[in-house]
Parts: C-alpha cells; sequence; structure tokens
C-alpha cells in the first residue's frame, strides 16, 4: 500500500516537472514547479524526514514561489505580450 | 520553428532520463534491508543520548554540524546585504499605491497573521522536541510579514529594530559558539547542563534552544527584509507606470 503510494507520488512529481518544463506561460511553470515542491514534501514524509519536509513545505513551496511570482511582476513579461 | 522543436525534444528526453534516474534511486531504497549496515546514522544516534535532545536532527545541526549552521547564517545574510545593495534606494519615501486590496484579503490577512506568528514561533521554540528549527521557523514569520504586505502595500516595516535584531542575534551566535570553545574546548560545544533525564521537556538540551531561538530571530529578520524590499520594488514600478 505504501509502495503504491509513493510510486504514484513519483509518477505525479514527473508528470507535474514536465508539465513545467514544457508549459509556455512563465506563471503556469512557477504555479506547476510548486506542485513539484509539494509532491517531494509528501516523498520527505514518507521517508521518514519530516525537518526536510518542513523545510521544503515553508521555503521551496512557499517563499520562493512568492519570490519568484514578484519577479514576474515585476518584469511584467505577460502584461507587455498581451498588451 | 525546427530548432525550436528540436530543442522541446531535448526537454523531453532530458526529463525523462531523469525520471529514470530518480525511479531507479527509489527501487534502491526500497531494496535496501534494514538492520544488516551500521551506518553514519546509527553512530549519531548512539551519540544523540549525550546531548538528550527528543529530535535527533537538531543536535546534528546545531552540535555535531555547528559551524556549518554557522556558514549557512553567514551566506542567508550575505544574500540579504546583496539584496539590499541592488534594491533599496537613496530616498526612502515611496508614492502612495491607490489601489485597494480586496475585502477577503484584508479581513483574512488580519485573521490569519497572528496565527501564522504563533506557528512560527512553536516550531521555533519547540526545534529540539519536534520537526523544524529556527531556519523554518523564521520563514514561516516572513511569510506572516509577505501577506500583510500584499493586503497592505503602504505598510512600512521599522527597519531599526530589524537591523538591531539581525546584529545582536548574529554576535550572540558567534559568542555562544565562542564560549563553548573555551569552556569545554570544542566551538559550539554545549556548556550548559543537560541531563538526559529532562529529555522531551521544553526545557532541555542545554544550548541548543539558545542556539534556535537566536537563529529564529535572525533568519526571521532577514527574510521579512527580503520580503519588503521586493514588494516596495514592485510598487515604485506600479507607481512610474500610472
Amino acid at each position: 500500500m505504501i509502495g503504491l503510494i509513493i510510486l504514484f507520488t513519483f509518477a505525479s512529481i514527473i508528470v507535474v516537472a514536465l508539465y513545467a518544463v514544457l508549459s509556455q506561460d512563465v506563471t503556469q511553470a512557477v504555479i506547476l514547479f510548486m506542485g513539484v515542491g509539494l509532491g517531494s514534501v509528501v516523498l520527505f514524509l514518507i521517508f521518514q524526514a519530516p525537518d526536510v519536509a518542513l523545510t521544503e513545505a515553508v521555503i521551496g513551496t512557499g517563499l520562493s514561489t512568492a519570490v519568484f511570482l514578484l519577479g514576474i511582476r515585476h518584469t511584467s513579461i505577460d502584461k507587455e505580450v498581451k498588451s | 520553428m525546427n530548432l525550436k522543436k528540436e530543442f522541446r525534444l531535448k526537454h523531453i528526453v532530458l526529463s525523462l532520463l531523469s525520471s529514470a534516474l530518480m525511479l531507479s534511486i527509489l527501487g534502491l531504497l526500497l531494496h535496501v534491508k534494514s538492520g544488516l549496515h551500521k551506518s553514519v546514522g546509527d553512530i549519531i544516534l548512539t551519540l544523540n543520548m549525550e546531548t538528550a535532545t527528543a529530535n535527533a536532527v537538531t543536535s546534528v545541526v546545531t552540535f555535531f554540524r555547528g559551524i556549518d549552521t554557522l556558514g549557512e547564517v553567514t551566506v542567508l545574510f550575505l544574500a540579504t546585504t546583496g539584496i539590499a545593495l541592488m534594491l533599496s534606494t537613496s530616498q526612502r519615501t515611496y508614492e502612495k499605491v491607490v489601489h485597494q486590496e480586496s475585502f477577503i484579503l484584508n479581513i483574512g490577512s488580519k485573521l490569519l497573521l497572528n496565527v501564522i506568528i504563533l506557528f512560527g514561533v512553536y516550531i521555533i521554540i519547540h526545534g529540539h522536541l519536534s520537526p523544524g528549527g529556527g531556519f523554518q521557523g523564521g520563514v514561516v514569520i516572513a511569510t506572516a510579514f509577505l501577506l500583510l504586505f500584499l493586503a497592505n502595500p503602504n505598510m512600512h516595516l521599522n527597519h531599526f529594530i530589524l537591523t538591531l535584531g539581525e546584529s545582536l542575534s548574529g554576535a550572540t551566535f558567534v559568542l555562544v559558539g565562542l564560549i563553548g570553545l573555551f569552556k569545554i574546548n570544542i566551538l559550539f560545544g554545549n556548556f550548559l547542563p543537560n541531563p538526559v533525564s529532562e529529555i522531551g521537556e521544553l526545557v532541555s538540551g542545554g544550548i541548543i534552544p539558545i542556539i534556535y531561538i537566536i537563529v529564529g530571530i535572525k533568519v526571521g529578520s532577514e527574510m521579512s527584509v527580503i520580503v519588503e524590499y521586493f514588494i516596495k520594488e514592485d510598487n515604485k514600478k506600479e507607481v512610474s507606470n500610472a
């Protein structure tokens, strides 16, 4: 059972990472990258590393996504393309 | 067009190769039988009984590898200094942002702010008992400030208090390490009494809770300053656009 959960999490991480690499929109790629971090949080928890899981949840999916999104809004690639 | 297609094909091949590598590592991990090999982890776990911390990772991070933690804190300090150099301007007064944030964000941020800060302080104080520690708790506190800035862009942090707390905690961190060096001849040595009978209690483990509280204050103030610089830079751009 636990092996099935691990395999499912690995597969979803790979799929989300592929989407993040292939997506044309920068914002979409950043959000998908956050999904990769979320999957790795589950894996760290299953492999009994709650310290690393907490760090990944806070820094990998929380603060770095916010900083990426702020950077994108500052450089405003999307706005220029749309207008 | 052809070049773009080739580029994407390369991406796909790279992703497939790396995923195959991850799956092979997973297979290795699942086939290792536990209890056959005595690893570094076992030695550290037996040594951990001396430091009397319930969370074994904590004693590695602050005690066995204390100098590594000092290096990490230094790297973070340098990163903050670089960002401040790049993004801060000579004039401190920013023009007020006129656009109103949404009602839900305003009320929700006020409700959530106290809970997030409380959670960060809990992670810092219970660092030697449960997962977490100074770094994680500090970043949680910084995300609370990020939420506050998103809801209210015209807010200002008191830089004097932040700088004071950051430098004082950094100096105290080095001082604690030096006291250990002079008292028991180990840098970041545990010179306070840490009886094994008190394992699992809030005040236990000697200097480890002190180091984590110091690191929490340092990381929290540095990350808050980084977040403020990023948001203020963004606001400046919006004002100049309008």
